[in-house]
């Protein structure tokens, strides 16, 4: 699947750049396959640093939620793993593309589902990070919101 | 063990004819003589004798009638030299053959309000009050023989169960807790809303047995336009850490022996001098220090809304944010030193917070739960007047932050005679009934639990405590205590009551802060589903010097978990959607949406409409097995499923079931390519 992936970037416009130094900076995304954001009401930012990565996320109603860890890059393969430990839902080939100003992360899942999703080059509003809240586990597990 | 729940000396015989046909509601003995009712009264009667104030008698009189009835009033004086008089030539008779000393109307004639009151039948009402030592079951027997007098009901008197004294708060060392938001220096002992665990409060103390209120300050600190009704003792309302949250009628002038408020056409709301409030026993002023008083009123108070951020004292869950004052709190006194708690008194309290601007009931009393009120539809027979109350407050409550400004909610103690069911009229389906945990995340010794349980709260246990301090601490009047201490630790399902009820006005204070309309039964299910895991901590046992618990008695029995303060503003700003992932089953955690223990809720059905199903190309139905929710979506998009289950135990309340409120939460799923297992986008 991913060398599908791959094959499938490979036909990218020669200003494609890769590796961290494409990646870093923040991001706010603008499309995912199949869905509206809009409708949906899905608001995400990404911000990553050399190493470490911070995502502010709104999924329907409410505020934005704080998530971080840690990612690594190799080739086009983006991987990353939360700071509660729980790896990235999935492995990414990405691109950078328009003179570094656009994000392409596509990603194919064990249905043979294949996703893209493309951010814009843009800072997190200070609204948005100062709202953001982290979501960590109580002693039962469960999930305890604090800020 | 000290345990302060209020409870109801009920009827005995109610216990023998539980779930009986009203003709067979035969009271066992008449005015304790031995002797039965005689078949009359049995046939009219909705409860029993035993455990009746004495003096007194609820009367409920045929719609026909009561025209006449209110004409004599008026024409003659209730308290004319001849005795009281009703204008009604039959009852009249009666009244003078029984000696009767008053009769009047339970719920006071309001212009503005009577329509209302009318569709209850709270209008038919009516109570006649007798000497002491007088033949009560005689008197209910020449009542009963008139055909006017549609039921009559023995006017049921409260009693505390417990008359203890609280436990001074003694100024002493406590290790530092960091990061609390206000300067009032008790706060720190409060575990009750941050605990973090530590040996100050007890040795078996754990992290996070709390309302999880201190990050919510941030955002919430109350609204005074959220007016809380304390139905209980009297509260002091010149105490220094309540009285900047006293709801004061404005248009009321103090101690001036007149009703001159401005609520009505005839310019007033049938109270005299009802400023901070009512007294509903004595109809004189708000009293804390009588023999017989406890402060049970004011600690409640203190609890929803002791000023926080003032310098002094303590903290109160909706006690304001050091700036802007929190929410307020009305004082309902039904008891009276060793007077009051009858249920006419209940019924007046009820009424009189739906229409003067109470959006939330707190009650800390309740019947105990040895006597068997087997269903709630037995509790509404046995307890008309005050269900027809209840009902009024529920419906006619001005809540702002209800659609409509319509609607109120009633929060009641669970009990405290560790009986596995719920006590009533927490019980009922339309009550919220809250049982307690102490600093230990377990159960307290003392708590009902069971049928009819909705969530949980810190209310204290005591005897796991180093020292006191395991208890609840707040706000009590100096006059009851010996050493003179305005603060005071107390245990119980009464302390536990007003955590839910403080939460629940915060809430509602930040629903107002984001104009967020919601209904009642929204905001409920909100509420309800706002909690942390108990169900975790419920194994092996819990021991006391001389018991112990079997903790797996209490599983899926304390109601929906311990409430979240938190996660309820969580909820009012808008839940997330949960994610799922395109051509895989995946079993979707509800947590988000039913609360830390959505696993242990009994869930009962869900409904999706053909659109939504499209949206996320659903080829099989989804299921619901075991607290998560199932689906295969084949193609990306979102939608919504509506789903259902029951906030404490496996069935609704209602009819012949003591049982759980229906709660309904809409669940927005988003189907994509890729799903982590923590929520996380990427």
């Amino acid at each position: 699947m991913l060398l599908a992936a791959s094959l499938h970037f490979a036909s990218c416009s020669k200003d494609t750049q890769s590796g961290p130094t494409a990646v870093t900076g923040e991001w706010h995304l603008t499309s995912v396959t199949g869905l509206d954001l809009a409708t949906a009401d899905v608001d995400v930012y990404v911000v990553f640093g050399d190493d470490t990565f911070e995502l502010y996320q709104k999924l329907g109603k409410g505020r934005h939620y704080r998530f971080s860890g840690t990612y690594t890059v190799s080739g086009t393969s983006l991987d990353g793993v939360y700071s509660d430990g729980t790896p990235w839902g999935g492995s990414y080939t990405f691109s950078v593309g328009e003179n570094g100003n656009m994000l392409t992360m596509v990603s194919v899942n064990a249905a043979g589902y294949e996703e893209t999703c493309t951010y814009a080059r843009e800072t997190v509003p200070d609204e948005v990070k100062s709202e953001a809240v982290v979501l960590k586990s109580s002693a039962s597990g469960a999930p305890v919101p604090f800020l | 063990m000290n345990r302060f729940f209020w409870t109801v000396p009920v009827l005995a015989a109610l216990a023998a004819v539980a779930g009986c046909s009203k003709q067979e509601l035969v009271p066992a003995e008449g005015s304790g003589t031995g002797e039965p009712l005689p078949e009359a009264v049995a046939a009219k009667a909705v409860n029993a004798i035993a455990g009746a104030d004495r003096t007194s008698l609820l009367l409920y009189f045929d719609d026909e009638v009561l025209e006449s009835i209110a004409a004599g009033q008026v024409t003659k004086t209730a308290s004319s030299k001849e005795g009281p008089v009703s204008g009604v030539e039959d009852i009249d008779r009666i009244l003078k053959e029984t000696g009767a000393v008053s009769f009047r109307r339970v719920i006071p004639y309001v212009p503005g309000k009577e329509e209302a009151k009318r569709k209850y039948g709270l209008h038919r009402w009516y109570e006649v009050t007798f000497p002491e030592n007088a033949d009560l079951a005689s008197a209910a027997e020449k009542f009963a023989m008139a055909a006017d007098v549609e039921h009559i009901q023995f006017n049921t008197k409260m009693s505390k169960s417990w008359s203890g004294k609280p436990s001074p708060f003694v100024p002493d060392t406590r290790a530092d807790v960091s990061g609390l938001p206000f300067n009032d220096p008790m706060l720190s002992a409060q575990w009750h809303y941050h605990n973090v665990g530590d040996t100050y409060v007890s040795l078996y103390s754990r992290e996070g047995a709390d309302i999880n209120v201190k990050d919510a300050w941030r955002l919430a600190g109350g609204d005074p336009r959220i007016v809380v009704a304390v139905v209980d003792e009297g509260v002091k309302y010149l105490h220094p850490d309540l009285e900047a949250n006293m709801w004061i009628n404005e248009d009321e002038t103090p101690d001036n022996g007149k009703d001159d408020d401005g609520n009505t056409s005839d310019g007033g709301n049938a109270y005299v001098d009802d400023v901070y409030g009512y007294n509903f026993v004595s109809h004189g002023p708000i009293t804390w220090d009588k023999e017989g008083d406890t402060g049970h009123g004011t600690h409640v108070a203190g609890t929803i809304a002791a000023v926080n951020g003032n310098g002094i004292g303590v903290c109160g869950v909706a006690g304001g944010n050091g700036e802007d004052k929190g929410v307020r709190i009305m004082s309902c006194q039904i008891y009276d030193g060793d007077a009051g708690g009858t249920v006419s008194c209940t019924a007046e309290a009820f009424t009189y917070a739906a229409d003067n601007g109470a959006s939330v009931l707190q009650c800390s009393f309740g019947y105990p739960a040895y006597i068997d009120i087997p269903s709630d539809s037995r509790y509404e027979e046995s307890a008309l007047i005050e269900v027809q109350a209840l009902k009024y407050f529920l419906d006619n409550a001005q809540c702002p932050a209800f659609s409509g400004g319509k609607g109120g909610l009633a929060i009641f103690a669970a009990g405290n005679d560790g009986a596995s069911r719920s006590a009533y009229p927490a019980a009922y389906h339309e009550c919220i009934s809250v049982t307690s945990i102490g600093p230990d995340y377990l159960p307290a010794v003392y708590t009902n639990y069971g049928p009819g349980s909705n969530i949980a709260a810190p209310g204290g246990d005591i005897s796991i405590g180093n020292e006191s301090r395991a208890g609840v601490l707040s706000t009590i009047p100096d006059e009851v205590d010996a050493s003179g201490s305005s603060y005071a630790w107390l245990e119980g399902t009464s302390m536990a009551c007003p955590h839910v009820s403080g939460v629940a006005a915060l809430g509602l204070s930040y629903a107002l802060k984001l104009n967020r309309e919601m209904t009642r039964d929204e905001f409920t299910s909100m509420l309800l589903t706002s909690v942390n895991d108990l169900e975790y901590y419920l194994n092996g046992t819990k021991d006391y010097s001389s018991s112990s618990l079997q903790l797996s008695s209490y599983r899926k029995q304390m109601g929906t978990g311990l409430v979240d303060t938190w996660k309820l503003l969580m909820q009012i700003e808008g839940t997330p959607c949960i994610m799922a992932e395109v051509g895989t089953k995946k079993k979707l955690d509800l947590d988000m949406y039913f609360g830390g223990s959505s696993r242990n809720l009994s869930y009962t059905g869900y409904k999706i409409e053909k659109d939504d199903r499209d949206a996320l190309g659903l080829a099989e139905d989804p299921e619901l097995r075991n607290g998560y929710l199932y689906l295969v979506c084949t193609k990306a998009g979102s939608a919504k499923i509506t789903v259902n289950a029951i906030a404490g135990g496996t069935q609704a309340g209602g009819g012949d079931i003591t049982g759980g409120i229906p709660v309904s939460k809409e669940v927005s799923i988003i189907a994509r390519g890729v799903r982590s297992d923590n929520g996380g986008w990427l």
